[in-house]
């Protein structure tokens, strides 16, 4: 019986030993995809032998594709729940490491010719949870609010929700899109249009001055602004791993936090970490 | 501007273009005004298209949101076993037959259906086996929608005690659960109504407690009630995460108070009399009276990242309590016309689990189960007689070795050696034999005191394929 056993342990093992690999795989926010493919190519240009394949499907899709083992990172615009936290350590007997790889600011974007120029925290909120549904009640031209949302698999729709709507529901008609670029390219053609998303993304729309509440300055998401907290929408861009990091793995998360790999964030259009 | 203007002012200069330049021949501007006319009208046309489609579109995607509530999952658990010996008792899936000593069996075979919204849930689970269809799950829950901390559930569910009571069987590192877990808590599942308490992220320190407390009947997912006993069942608990070195400490305390309902007037219990450890007729028993069936419980889980190699966990429970039963079984469930056998119980396991990269996992666990603490191995088989310490009093421990592959996401492959022990029971080699015994009850009550004398052979590997979905 022992040697059964033992003869059946170590072939399953051996023949687990042929599945090892060297890719670096990369999934999770649509927010980081363009960043996670500049590090990428960076990386790989001054890197011939390190291979890092980079897909997006958003943080809640990145995160369970870290607990279900099919990624060795997880790119992710909000921070891992405690139910997912539960998940990887049930799997992995692992918390799971969170690393900082960058600063966003999350912008508000209309259409290049809305006349709304700022918006408090409260009016946002009221504008996506229906409780404001005209531009006139915000200062606007009298037509009715399109809402542009993301769909709930995003880190974006996850972080908005949470700290913007304070845990509230999204107004039903808000119409929910698959990405970033695809809400900054339908407020680019909807002049009653409103969307949220990555700073980076935005090009054909306006970004609307953020304000913490009626008698605070507005601040448009910037560099400085984020940095010195003045924005009152800024969140952290993550790295999710499994476990500490070794080996090739270890030195691509590096690479990404050094100079070089920090100054691509800033390229892209985000701000860096520290 | 609508569509169709777009679509002629851009086609317009092509068309012209078309023509060769532009042209006073009222002809060529006829047949110019023509084709705009034509092009506007398939314009119109794409534009009455897309706006059917934005339509369909709204309409399939209220279906999918709809859809998008329910959640299908399941999975399949197909294995192989060898047994050290032909008819071997076994708590990996049922005892072997008097024939066999290896076999292919289905263990479990679960669907899960699963309906959410923001604040209600509805559950249902099936375990399709060829021996029979059973249900697993079946039980609705509401959430308050303020906090969305507190819910109540009600139908049938896990027993909250303990740790590994709740452990999904899809998840769990090791073929089976404890002996003890599956002899107290069988199949996991009761009937009953329970409240739930779960910190959220937004509830500062009260995030990392829990607390599960709920009324039951006592009989199981599979039986009815059959008295007016309620089982009480409850757990407190907490998680702490400590992000920084990637440790966390979990723990809880469980209480399982319950009473069950004895239908004679046969109450045993456990006693020393002249130095011999003997059951007892307890005195002044009525029918329909009541006996605790009390439980309780402490588990602890520490989970860290162990550098290069991954994550490892240690985990322990330990239960002790009453648990009056039948005379053959000391499980859950209603007493039968044979009495009431009142016992002291304890059970305990420690468990070490540790994954290996993202493909392998190795688990070490050693449990033990004593279904009557005031019987010690030797008092077994010393003497013979119905109202002497029988085998079903002797306490049992198990080793168990497994590794487990991850194919992928759903596929997984367990190798599992449990080295099964029993606590060495007298040889009765020269039992005092009680007068109420009959010849044939001597030679088997011999026969197995002999066996149990020493640890026997009934270790057994298992070889499982699951796949979830």
């Amino acid at each position: 019986m022992n040697k059964l056993f033992a003869t059946l342990t170590a072939a399953a093992i051996a023949a687990s030993a042929t599945f090892a690999k060297d890719v670096i795989t990369v999934k999770g926010s649509d927010t980081m995809v363009i960043l996670a493919q500049r590090w990428a190519e960076a990386y790989m240009a001054a890197h011939p032998d390190a291979t890092i394949q980079v897909t997006g499907g958003g943080s809640g899709t990145g995160i369970s594709a870290l607990i279900n083992g099919t990624t060795d990172i997880c790119n992710a615009s909000r921070p891992m729940k405690g139910a997912e936290r539960e998940k990887l350590k049930q799997r992995f007997n692992s918390l799971g490491i969170e690393i900082k790889s960058a600063k966003d600011g999350l912008a508000v974007y209309v259409h290049e010719n809305n006349p709304v120029k700022e918006l408090t925290l409260d009016q946002i909120k009221g504008i996506y949870t229906g409780e404001i549904t005209n531009w006139k009640e915000v200062g606007g031209s009298d037509s009715k609010i399109v809402v542009y949302s993301r769909e709930n698999n995003s880190g974006t729709y996850v972080y908005f929700r949470d700290f913007v709507l304070k845990g509230k529901d999204f107004v039903a008609s808000a119409q929910t899109l698959p990405g970033t670029a695809a809400v900054v390219n339908a407020v680019s053609k909807d002049a009653s249009g409103i969307g949220y998303g990555g700073a980076a993304y935005a090009k054909g729309v306006r970004f609307v001055k953020i304000k913490k509440d009626a008698s605070s300055e507005g601040f448009e998401p910037s560099a400085e602004t984020v940095k010195n907290g003045q924005y009152p929408i800024t969140r952290y861009l993550y790295m999710y791993l499994r476990s500490k990091p070794t080996g090739a793995l270890k030195q691509y998360i590096d690479w990404t936090l050094s100079p070089e790999g920090q100054d691509i964030v800033t390229k892209v259009g985000y701000f860096p970490a520290k | 501007m609508n569509l169709n203007a777009w679509t002629a002012l851009f086609a317009l200069p092509a068309v012209v273009l078309a023509q060769g330049g532009p042209s006073t021949d009222s002809a060529k501007v006829d047949t110019l005004t023509a084709k705009v006319a034509h092009l506007e009208e398939k314009a119109s046309n794409i534009e009455a298209a897309m706006k059917s489609g934005e339509e369909a579109f709204a309409e399939v995607k209220t279906t999918v949101d709809k859809l998008a509530k329910i959640k299908v999952g399941g999975y399949v658990q197909a294995q192989w076993q060898f047994a050290d010996s032909l008819n071997q008792a076994s708590v990996d899936g049922g005892n072997f037959t008097a024939t066999s000593q290896e076999r292919i069996m289905i263990r479990r075979a679960r669907l899960k259906t699963t309906y959410t919204t923001a604040t209600s849930r509805y559950v249902l689970e099936f375990d399709a086996l060829p021996s029979g269809l059973s249900v697993k799950d079946a039980n609705v829950q509401i959430t308050e929608p303020w906090l969305k901390a507190f819910s109540a559930t009600a139908g049938i569910m896990d027993r909250p005690f303990g740790f590994e009571v709740g452990y999904s069987s899809s998840a769990i590192e090791v073929p089976e659960r404890t002996r003890g877990s599956q002899i107290l808590m069988p199949g996991e599942k009761d009937l009953g109504a329970m409240i739930e308490f779960a910190g959220t992220d937004k509830m500062g320190f009260l995030e990392h407690f829990n607390a599960k407390f709920g009324g039951f009947t006592g009989m199981g997912s599979g039986a009815v009630e059959n008295d007016n006993e309620k089982d009480y069942v409850g757990r407190v608990g907490f998680a702490l995460p400590f992000y920084d070195i990637n440790l966390a400490v979990d723990g809880g305390f469980s209480a399982y108070i319950g009473k069950v309902t004895d239908t004679t007037t046969k109450v045993s219990e456990t006693k020393t009399v002249n130095d011999t450890v003997t059951w007892v007729a307890k005195s002044g028993t009525k029918r329909w009276d009541t006996y605790d069936r009390n439980l309780m419980g402490v588990d602890a889980q520490i989970y860290y990242d162990l550098p290069v190699i991954g994550g490892i966990s240690l985990r322990g429970e330990y239960w002790w309590g009453n648990w009056p039963s039948v005379v053959g079984n000391t499980g859950l469930g209603s007493l039968d016309g044979n009495g009431a056998y009142l016992r002291e119980v304890a059970s305990w396991y420690v468990m070490v689990v540790q994954n290996v990269g993202t493909k392998n996992q190795f688990a070490v666990r050693y449990d033990v189960f004593d279904p009557n603490t005031k019987v010690d191995g030797k008092d077994i088989g010393k003497y013979l007689g119905t109202n002497k310490p029988n085998l079903n009093d002797a306490a049992q421990a198990a080793w168990v070795l497994a590794w487990n592959f991850f194919w992928d996401d759903a596929v997984r492959f367990t190798v599992a050696y449990d080295i099964n022990l029993n606590e060495e029971t007298n040889s009765a080699a020269n039992p005092n034999i009680a007068a109420t015994s009959t010849p044939a009850q001597i030679a088997s009550a011999k026969k197995n005191f002999t066996k149990w004398s020493k640890d026997f052979d009934n270790n057994q590997v298992t070889v499982r394929m699951q796949v979830k979905f």
